[in-house]
């Protein structure tokens, strides 16, 4: 893996990706080396910023201490999936889009910042938004596709049909919020989860193939538009005759 | 030790990769400089050309390209895969005293027509069947502004040009169109630089998986296109394909009532009718939207012994999904054939609803 793959992951973990780099990140999702790196650093930011509260009231031994704790862990982490606690992050993730006061706590000097600056306040909660679901985005097909025994945390579903809720909300309104969730909640399993779509085998049986090549026929009729599309449509048609023969 | 510093003793150095980036960009700059100057003094005209047609935005390409599709006369032949088939055609089109009219024939296993003039469709499939096709979208003279309305949008895809390249002996230019959410796929289209045409288009999903291929292998810009190039060559007698059994004539079903969408992906608009946003209401029972790219049919009837099995077939780029919905005590059946992710396609068919009034 190169640098910038490590950057990009970096940076994604730290809220500060571009849409380049997240979209490189979410490209090579599928990437073993990729997901362990994503893993160790997930790890480091975990650690980092669930202790940061703490930390800087800790003695210097202390600290040496915790280095050497969250080193070993890394280095003893044979499978980073299973150890990491994806709710946390996602947890405040969330919080942070509901404008909860966000604690930097810079160590040394102690920084402290309540919110952003009220003109930046739109855009921060904006570009938090499509870091988290990036982040939970990633998190859940990182847990669902390697491992599709683990069983998710329900805080992370619930969190993740909660932005997609917020999502759906911001285009079709607020209702029918609860059977959104609810359906939705089928929609994560579908998505991230080849095993839970129900596919039809192929090949075909001449039944089923036939009766395709009809709705394929008409739906080419649907769309040629006057050569509005193209050759397309009715190339589908020809290539899937083709086929069936 | 600052824990900004920890962290970047793990985490890579954002400053230090910026700076070399920044040393590389500035050295690829001045050598493409350099090499640009050297293009120019070679050959100046076609460099100004180049340099306006990338000046050109994405958007603007699109527009050309759907012009071009239809008013260009050209002859050429094309590979096109999905999946693992692949098949090669030849196609003739010509756009004259302001209709346009199109030979499509498959040069692969049995012979195979489509001949399309302006709204009338005929395919001539393999064993001299001849299946007459409706046209379901306004063609003609108000095919223009109306494909113009359904030009892709900056609000669903990220539109670029990407520079440019040779597609069968044409100069391309290379425009990305990628999805902003994951109900529609990503395209990269080559298209002539001089017309606007398509030359090459693939097609994939969010992982980057190719799913379907066009790509022009030979193409001739023509204006010498006879009515006999057009003839088809194999013609037999001519069959309608069977209209879907309607649910509305069913005696157990209300006699008045339309079916409702309740959620389709953002930018789709039906385009047989004049409707658009959620809550699509029809009185038919197929319906199809498109977003400017991609497009799919919304088919209603009857459960009954033809129906597709239940679930998702898949054919490359098109997803077909048949969905039994009830509703007080009635069943219906609902599937979904299109280009769009298979997400896309069950979240529209699991919101099919009967409207009555």
């Amino acid at each position: 893996m190169d640098d910038r793959m490590k950057e990009s992951i970096s940076a994604l973990l730290d809220n500060e990706a571009d849409e380049l780099e997240l979209r490189r990140v979410l490209n090579h999702s599928d990437n073993a080396e990729m997901k362990a790196v994503w893993a160790r650093y997930s790890k480091v930011s975990d650690l980092m910023s669930s202790r940061q509260g703490s930390y800087s009231r800790q003695g210097s031994d202390q600290r040496c201490l915790y280095e050497r704790d969250s080193e070993d862990s890394l280095a003893s982490s044979h499978n980073g999936f299973l150890d990491i606690d994806i709710s946390i992050q996602v947890s405040r993730s969330v919080d942070q889009i509901e404008g909860r006061e966000v604690d930097l706590g810079q160590e040394g000097v102690g920084t402290t910042i309540v919110s952003p600056l009220e003109g930046n306040k739109k855009r921060f909660r904006v570009t938090s938004m499509v870091a988290v679901a990036a982040t939970i985005m990633m998190a859940i097909s990182l847990v669902f596709k390697p491992l599709d025994n683990v069983d998710v945390s329900t805080e992370v579903l619930v969190a993740y049909n909660d932005m997609d809720n917020v999502s759906h909300a911001m285009v079709d309104g607020a209702e029918g919020a609860l059977s959104e969730r609810q359906s939705m909640a089928g929609y994560v399993a579908n998505v991230s989860s080849a095993d839970s779509i129900p596919m039809v085998k192929k090949p075909f049986s001449p039944e089923h193939a036939s009766k395709l090549n009809q709705y394929l026929l008409r739906h080419a009729e649907n769309s040629v538009a006057g050569g509005r599309s193209g050759l397309m449509p009715l190339a589908r048609v020809v290539s899937f005759t083709i086929a069936k023969n | 030790m600052p824990l900004r510093q920890v962290k970047h003793q793990i985490l890579p150095r954002k400053r230090f990769q910026l700076r070399c980036l920044q040393v590389c960009v500035c050295l690829l700059l001045l050598t493409q400089g350099f090499k640009a100057i050297a293009e120019i003094v070679e050959d100046p005209e076609n460099n100004a050309l180049s340099s306006s047609a990338q000046k050109v935005s994405g958007e603007a390409w699109l527009e050309r390209m759907a012009v071009a599709m239809q008013t260009q006369s050209y002859r050429g032949v094309f590979v096109y895969s999905r999946g693992d088939t692949f098949s090669s055609m030849k196609v003739i089109h010509r756009y004259k005293d302001g209709e346009d009219r199109e030979k499509l024939v498959q040069l692969d296993g049995e012979m195979g027509e489509i001949l399309r003039t302006g709204d009338e469709v005929v395919c001539v499939l393999p064993g001299n069947r001849v299946v007459s096709l409706e046209q379901s979208i306004p063609s003609g003279p108000f095919a223009g502004a109306f494909a113009r309305t359904l030009m892709p949008k900056k609000d669903h895809y990220f539109i670029a040009v990407e520079g440019e390249g040779r597609i069968a002996g044409h100069q391309a230019i290379k425009v990305a169109v990628t999805a902003k959410d994951v109900y529609r796929y990503n395209y990269v289209l080559w298209l002539e630089k001089y017309s606007g045409l398509l030359l090459k288009s693939v097609l994939t999903n969010a992982d980057g998986d190719v799913l379907e291929q066009f790509h022009y292998t030979f193409l001739e810009l023509a204006d010498n296109i006879s009515d006999e190039e057009l003839a088809p060559n194999n013609m037999g007698d001519v069959y309608s394909h069977e209209s879907l059994p309607s649910i509305q004539a069913s005696s157990d079903w209300p006699a008045k009532m339309e079916w409702r969408i309740d959620w389709l992906p953002d930018g789709f608009m039906p385009v047989n009718k004049g409707l658009s946003g959620q809550g699509v209401v029809s009185s038919s029972n197929v319906q199809v939207f498109t977003d400017g790219l991609a497009s799919f049919s919304v088919f209603i009837e009857k459960p009954g012994k033809g129906n597709m099995p239940e679930g998702v077939s898949v054919i490359g780029a098109t997803v077909a999904y048949a969905h039994r919905l009830t509703w007080k005590n009635h069943n219906y059946m609902v599937t979904v054939v299109g280009e769009v992710p298979i997400a896309a396609a069950m979240r529209i068919a699991e919101r099919v609803v009967p409207d009555t009034y």
